[in-house]
């Protein structure tokens, strides 16, 4: 499912608002719904609210606001138009829930009924239809801490697997309301029936060794029963280190723990980590960023989203600048033809976006209403954008696209102010004396000295500089 | 900052309703900014009157419509088109703004960024007044092309360059976006004379539509 359009009109502080999240003119896929859009704005601007309306028409939540200590939208005070594959259609906000206004499938018009069967035919199969990530994601207990059993017994194990076989993801895994850490069973389960496994084969190599009169032909067959097995069953966990967690947390002086820990089988759904050292560190002592990339990319990886709906508010909180750099290509790299709507306030997140995908909420004069800034004049078309965040300088996009004055602290200003001065005397010089009178020139001499300080504090490329 | 001439007057029936208004109350009517009838009358002529350029900054605010605001008026009345550009009336000196609100003469089209932003209700000079008959730029400004900021001239004495100083920062004529955008605007212009073998008189008659005055103070290095 995709997202076309947004109107929202007299809902909170937006008015007239029509956010097109289609590509424009002028592009390969023009017309085609966008595959990541980045919300930026002051705070207070909408971006979460708009994020939650996202989630609510993509669900088809007919309680729009009254779970929530919100405003009911009033009738047609937010419209969206939605794409399911040929099926297009628009949805409105009304007091008693969603309004169905009008579908398409391949350009005939379809009534309500034909429209929900097409939808729900549709849609049956994309698993997960949306995924949420909140600023504030819910977590429930921290699972690996405590006292762990001893080594588990070969029933506890089959009720393990058994139990990990019946756990299914949802449709809709909004960790607004799921606990990430619990979501981690079926998401996790894989590795953990695989571990599970692991050790009911270890355990029968085992107890051939225990046999009083063990043979070692029977310890080598039950050996080579647990060779087959593996070789035909890698380990997933090392799959999901190798692939994704180990490359983002080495900078962090981390990895995943791959050995077999026996007893975490029974009471761990999440993975674990130690440092390169191999030493383990406990839940509680992860830092906040790593717990952030670990439980936005965990879920992503093992779902493999399709035609999914993927929210993320703030994805940059606790991310240190080179990691916020990559956290946008790796969450979309980890989808398939998804609608990945981003809310930020980092330079760095937006500079991942062509300015189509961007979408700034701003206040209007009065800071009463709110609206959308257009980064393009005349004709909606790739040519008519006036910069391209993509190619700007982190100073650049902190000026022109959130609208910060300078280039760095105001001290910073003061002193550029002071190297100006300082340059304009020594070319009013340069132009009216020759070299030796300059040569002589004390002042003139000290302006150069102080010249070359002041640009080596400023980092001023003295290479570039013609005075 | 150029010069600005405000003596090409068109708006009659705004000076008229002033004029009446002022007689009979003793002050101008209460500054409400676009909802004055007469509001787009004055915001048109004085962008006529600044070549569509911010006051301050000599950043670009309209190239179209401007050279043809003296054919658009009826009756005394502008009635030409009013594009929403990125631009608001501000008062120079802000103490006028309750009595005098509607004082042609304390009124600039400038920059929505500079007026809202930098300049505020900060108090000002009257001798850096764009239109103030002593005022040039030559007089008070130098323009350092190393950094592309204005400072001041270093014949005044050390308290007039103090003020000038001040000056230049509450009308923001270094603020960061108004400089880059000059930044860019002349390093253009010094690749296209030097690569294409355009002269600076050529270059000023024909092609510069903005930053007249750094463009000229900074003569040498375009040329050189």
């Amino acid at each position: 499912m995709k997202v076309r359009t947004i109107e929202l009109d007299g809902y909170n502080q937006f008015k007239g608002v029509k956010i097109d999240l289609t590509y424009p003119k002028g592009h390969e896929k023009a017309g085609q719904p966008l595959e990541k859009i980045c919300f930026i704005g002051q705070s207070g601007t909408g971006k979460t609210s708009i994020l939650r309306l996202i989630k609510w028409f993509v669900t088809l939540n007919t309680k729009i606001g009254k779970n929530l200590n919100v405003l009911v939208p009033g009738n047609d005070k937010i419209k969206f138009e939605m794409q399911v594959s040929n099926l297009k259609f628009c949805l409105a906000s009304g007091t008693d829930g969603l309004i169905f206004k009008n579908a398409k499938f391949e350009n005939d018009s379809v009534d309500l009924e034909k429209f929900k069967t097409l939808r729900n035919d549709l849609i049956k199969k994309t698993l997960p239809l949306l995924v949420n990530f909140p600023t504030e994601t819910i977590y429930t207990e921290i699972l690996n801490i405590g006292p762990k059993e001893p080594i588990p017994t070969q029933i506890a194990l089959k009720n393990r697997i058994e139990y990990l076989e019946a756990l299914n993801p949802k449709q809709v895994m909004d960790y607004a309301i799921d606990a990430i850490d619990k979501t981690f069973e079926y998401l996790l389960k894989e590795i953990a029936e695989h571990r599970a496994e692991e050790i009911v084969y270890k355990n029968q190599i085992s107890n051939e060794a225990l046999k009083v009169n063990s043979k070692s032909e029977d310890i080598e067959k039950a050996n080579n029963i647990y060779r087959d097995w593996l070789k035909k069953n890698p380990n997933p966990l090392e799959k999901l280190a190798n692939n994704l967690l180990n490359g983002i947390l080495k900078p962090l002086g981390l990895k995943v723990k791959t050995d077999l820990d026996k007893s975490a089988v029974l009471h761990i759904s999440n993975i674990e980590i130690q440092t390169l050292d191999g030493v383990d560190i406990p839940y509680h002592f992860w830092s906040t960023g790593t717990k952030h990339l670990i439980n936005l990319l965990i879920p992503l990886y093992e779902l493999k989203p399709k035609n999914a709906i993927i929210l993320m508010d703030e994805p940059e909180r606790s991310l240190y600048p080179d990691m916020q750099r990559m956290v946008v290509d790796k969450c979309v790299s980890l989808g398939t033809d998804c609608q990945y709507f981003f809310a930020t306030h980092s330079p760095i997140i937006a500079s991942s976006f062509d300015p189509w995908e961007i979408i700034e909420l701003k206040f209007d004069d009065d800071n009463k209403h709110i609206y959308q800034e257009q980064y393009y004049t005349g004709e909606r078309h790739v040519d008519n954008y006036k910069f391209n965040p993509k190619y700007m300088s982190w100073d650049s996009i902190l000026n022109q696209v959130f609208d910060i004055e300078g280039d760095g602290n105001p001290e910073r200003q003061l002193k550029i102010n002071e190297l100006a001065k300082i340059s304009q005397r020594i070319t009013k010089k340069k132009q009216k004396e020759t070299k030796e009178t300059l040569l002589k020139d004390a002042d003139y001499l000290k302006d150069v000295e102080d010249f070359k300080i002041l640009a080596n504090q400023l980092k001023w490329n003295l290479g570039s500089v013609e005075i | 900052m150029r010069k600005i001439d405000k003596t090409i007057f068109f708006a009659t029936a705004f000076a008229e309703y002033i004029k009446e208004y002022a007689k009979n109350i003793g002050y101008h009517p209460v500054y409400d900014s676009s909802k004055n009838p007469y509001y787009n009358d004055v915001y048109y002529n004085l962008l006529f009157c600044q070549k569509g350029l911010c006051a301050y900054t000599e950043d670009l605010l309209e190239n179209t419509i401007w050279k043809d605001i003296p054919n658009k008026w009826k009756n005394g009345k502008y009635i030409g088109e009013t594009p929403k550009l990125d631009a608001d009336l501000d008062h120079f000196n802000p103490l006028l703004r309750s009595n005098q609100g509607w004082d042609l003469d304390n009124l600039f089209v400038v920059k929505t960024y500079i007026n809202r932003k930098i300049k505020l209700r900060k108090k000002v000079y009257h001798f850096f007044k764009p239109d103030n008959p002593n005022y040039s730029p030559e007089k008070y400004l130098e323009y350092n092309f190393l950094t592309h900021r204005f400072i001041p001239n270093s014949d005044l004495e050390t308290i007039q360059q103090e003020k000038v100083d001040y000056m230049i920062e509450t009308l923001g004529l270094n603020a960061f976006s108004t400089l880059e955008s000059r930044r860019l605007y002349l390093s253009e212009i010094k690749f296209t004379m030097k690569n294409s073998f355009i002269t600076f008189e050529v270059y000023k008659n024909e092609k510069l539509y903005k930053f007249f005055t750094a463009y000229e103070m900074s003569k040498f290095e375009l040329e050189n």
